[in-house]
């Protein structure tokens, strides 16, 4: 079997899997509920009096940060917890695809959360004359975030066997590389650490993606941070599978 | 043992992997950072730099400091809010594009001291902006300046607005990087200012009439009067010339005047063909000296005057009117046509009218252009409504109501009304209508008014400013380069929500007059759009969440449904 095909499998699994327990309707239900509540309820759309989805593709970084390790803390944790990983790391299929593969499954949930979202869109192009351009700019962003997000969370539920530390772990980085283009980091830091800093935000690329702007190097640090925190991943499993 | 040495090699293997996978991230990234392809997805282009831009910016040669000065958070004016947004996102774009000379700061005056002491001292004033709340009426101070520093210059925009704010960064950043001042040279027949005696404050002559139209753009150019017949004084370093109100001008000033134009100079020409005096509202009639030179381009200020019906309202007289307390003299007020209010007719798409209040001309003489030569591009800056008639230029101009209404009885038996062009300009290389020595050709600007009291001392503060603002954008634009010049306005489009109050008011038959039943009808009209917001907005909280409990339910009892299926061995109706 191709590495590809392989990987859907183990994709396809996975995300069937999540459907199987509430946690996945959680996960389905979490983000656009409270995107609606900080969108509508709490923050300035209505005030602002434009038609515009800036307010929440903004608050995006911030909501995966606890929606994103959740959905990949049991996906190698669980494995490791109930014994079936080394079942796992015995099949007849190479580790990239099996890497590969709970990354898409876990990617196809956030998709299904984002699809979910919709409600917003639709609901501003009813209210007002909405441009569709940040929106596509938006939610192709949001997928490519949340790739790189749910990459770090996996690399993360492969370092432990336990779930909570997996997402608390997963959160904690997370936070961490939405506040690295902060104004307090920029004063904490020399010039030259905070500029390399700020290029590793995950929120700072965001922000161009989120009004419509996509840029090659925005989407290029997505997709090397998703490759960088698979590649770990399949590092960590390497480790486990010579010992 | 064999497996061990294995182990160990697999070991050492993983840990290059890891080393290797770490060292390549921060150049992968960096190389990454400087991937140049880009896509703007927004309807108008919204983020995209014009070339004019992006060439300015390329002439840095050292560090740009931009400073917006704007509030963070306004109580009640929430609606302004997305303007500081679109700047700041404008100011991102310029930080990229400038990198690594441009460094950009947003800063909130009515939060920080340092800031508010910075904005008063450059110059950037608060405006007050007044709303009501459950206290009373507030006031909050509104900040919307932007501040350039390079080297030792600055340049200060107090109040910048969203849909200039590309031309107006781009045009003070060239000044910027021109050094000096840019000199704007002044033909006209006023008289000189008296010689200056230190110690006494010397008086402007009544005559100077665009004495307070120097002091305006004294802000940002130097201001020269010039005698174009005289050498040298139409220099190299006029960026723009100002033909201020022309009469009988002399040949050989047209013939400097021609040439100057022809070899790529801008000018601006206030053209009428007649003299009013503002006070007494006496005309002259007489030639300019120039009705053939401009003919030569194809344009013609006709000698009849612009009547609209939008137009100020002036005291036309009194009238005696019978009152319980008896006779009373009651002032009254009147549409004086000669004077119109221009909206409409600003062109929305021009960088020097598109964001432009309604500005206010006085005795306009409407624009023919017609055989305009090949290579020059004309284009109509200002119209009047449409709603305007000719007049002949010989007819009383008293702003008595008699007269008004007998003015306005003939302009509508006229004909039809119609827009008519009051300010065009012409673009391109224009060919020299006299004999020159040695001349190179080159673009130039031209830019015609058939109107030349709108900057006038007593008219130029007019209409809130407006005259004003239209004299600073037309000499900003007229003093740029051909890049500059075609930088267009690009203001985010309006993307306004439903006016939830305001429907509500108007279904209920609008407001009665009534202090009292107004009132009530406003309380009720805000706990309508209250209740239609908490509708939306609850409802895009509680629907996806109800979905998805739908969904869950229906997937329980499916896979319930096929738990409960009784296993069958293979070839009796069980799974195959």
């Amino acid at each position: 079997m191709s590495t590809m095909r392989s990987a859907l499998l183990v994709a396809k699994r996975e995300f069937l899997a999540a459907f199987d327990a509430p946690a996945g309707y959680l996960v389905l239900a979490f983000l656009p509920a409270l995107s609606a509540v900080l969108f509508f309820v709490t923050g300035p759309f209505f005030a602002f009096d434009t038609a515009e989805l800036r307010g929440f593709f903004l608050s995006l970084p911030w909501l995966f940060v606890i929606l994103t390790p959740a959905i990949t803390m049991r996906l190698w944790a669980e494995e490791k917890r109930a014994g079936t990983e080394e079942l796992l790391l015995t099949w007849p299929m190479r580790l990239r695809s099996l890497v590969l593969g709970k990354f898409l499954g876990a990617w196809g949930i956030l998709a299904a959360a984002l699809f979910a979202t919709l409600g917003l869109p639709i609901t501003v192009a009813y209210l007002g004359d909405l441009d569709f351009g940040p929106v596509l700019g938006g939610y192709f962003g949001a997928l490519l975030l949340g790739g790189a997000c749910l990459a770090l969370g996996l690399f993360l539920s492969a370092c432990t066997d336990n779930q909570i530390v997996a997402w608390l772990g997963g959160a904690a980085m997370l936070l961490v590389f939405n506040l690295l283009g902060g104004a307090a980091t920029a004063e904490a830091t020399p010039p030259w650490l905070g500029r390399v800093l700020l290029e590793l935000d995950f929120g700072k690329h965001f922000e161009d993606l989120s009004r419509g702007v996509i840029s090659l190097a925005d989407v290029a640090f997505y997709l090397v941070m998703t490759a960088f925190f698979l590649a770990l991943n399949g590092l960590v499993l390497l480790r486990r599978s010579w010992s | 043992m064999k497996h061990g040495a294995r182990s160990q090699q697999a070991q050492r293997a993983r840990r290059s992997w890891c080393l290797a996978l770490l060292l390549l991230l921060p150049p992968v990234l960096g190389l990454a950072a400087h991937l140049p392809g880009r896509l703007d997805l927004t309807e108008e282009s919204l983020y995209s730099l014009s070339p004019a831009t992006l060439e300015t910016l390329a002439k840095l040669d050292d560090r740009l400091q931009v400073k917006l000065y704007f509030n963070r958070d306004i109580e009640g004016a929430e609606a302004l809010l997305p303007e500081r947004l679109v700047m700041e996102d404008l100011l991102f774009e310029i930080a990229k594009a400038g990198a690594p000379y441009v460094s950009v700061e947003t800063v909130d005056p009515t939060t920080d001291l340092v800031a508010q002491r910075d904005a008063e001292h450059i110059g950037i004033q608060p405006i007050p902006l007044s709303g009501q709340d459950l206290g009373g009426v507030s006031v909050e101070l509104i900040y919307q300046g932007l501040e350039l520093r390079y080297q030792d210059r600055s340049e200060v925009i107090p109040l910048v607005i969203a849909p200039e704010f590309e031309f107006a960064f781009t045009v003070r950043l060239a000044s910027l990087l021109r050094g000096s001042r840019p000199v704007i040279g002044i033909v006209s027949d006023e008289p000189p200012l008296p010689p200056q005696i230190p110690g006494v404050t010397s008086q402007v002559p009544p005559a100077r009439i665009y004495e307070e139209l120097r002091q305006t753009l004294a802000e940002r150019y130097t201001v020269r009067d010039i005698n174009p017949a005289k050498e040298g004084d139409l220099s190299n370093d006029l960026v723009t010339v100002l033909v201020a109100r022309p009469w009988a001008l002399a040949p050989e000033k047209l013939q400097a005047l021609d040439r100057y134009l022809a070899e790529g100079g801008h000018m601006v020409v206030l053209q009428e063909s007649e003299q009013i005096d503002v006070v007494s509202l006496q005309a002259m009639p007489g030639p300019t000296g120039m009705e053939e030179w401009l003919a030569g381009f194809g344009v013609r200020v006709e000698s009849d005057m612009v009547f609209d019906d939008s137009a100020i309202e002036v005291p036309a007289g009194v009238r005696q009117v019978q009152t319980p307390q008896g006779m009373q003299t009651v002032p009254i007020q009147a549409r004086y046509g000669f004077a119109p209010i221009v909206q409409d007719g600003l062109n929305p798409d021009h960088i020097v009218t598109a964001s432009l209040a309604p500005v206010t001309l006085f005795w306009a003489h409407p624009i023919t252009l017609e055989q305009v030569p090949s290579g020059l591009v004309a284009e109509t800056l200002i119209s009047s409504g449409r709603q305007s008639w000719l007049l002949p230029a010989s007819k009383p101009l008293d702003m008595n109501v008699r007269n008004l209404e007998s003015l306005r009885a003939e302009a509508l038996a006229s004909g039809e009304p119609q827009a008519r062009p009051l300010v065009v300009a012409l673009r391109g290389v224009f060919p020299p209508q006299f004999s020159h020595e040695n001349l190179e050709p080159a673009p130039g600007l031209l830019t015609v008014l058939g109107d030349a009291d709108l900057w006038h001392n007593a008219t130029l503060r007019v209409a809130d400013g407006a005259n004003q603002a239209l004299a600073m954008n037309l000499f900003d634009w007229s003093a740029q380069d051909e890049s500059l010049i075609q930088l267009r306005s690009r203001g985010k489009k309006e993307r306004p929500l439903p006016a939830f109050a305001a429907d509500y008011v108007v279904a209920q038959g609008g407001w009665s007059g009534d202090p009292d039943s107004d009132r009530e009808l406003d309380r009720a009209a805000k706990a309508h759009a209250r209740g239609q917001e908490r509708w939306i907005s609850w409802g895009n909280v509680l629907v996806p969440i109800g979905i998805v409990l739908i969904l869950a339910l229906a997937h329980r009892r499916f896979h319930g449904r096929r738990a409960r299926k009784p296993y069958l061995p293979y070839g009796k109706g069980g799974n195959s």
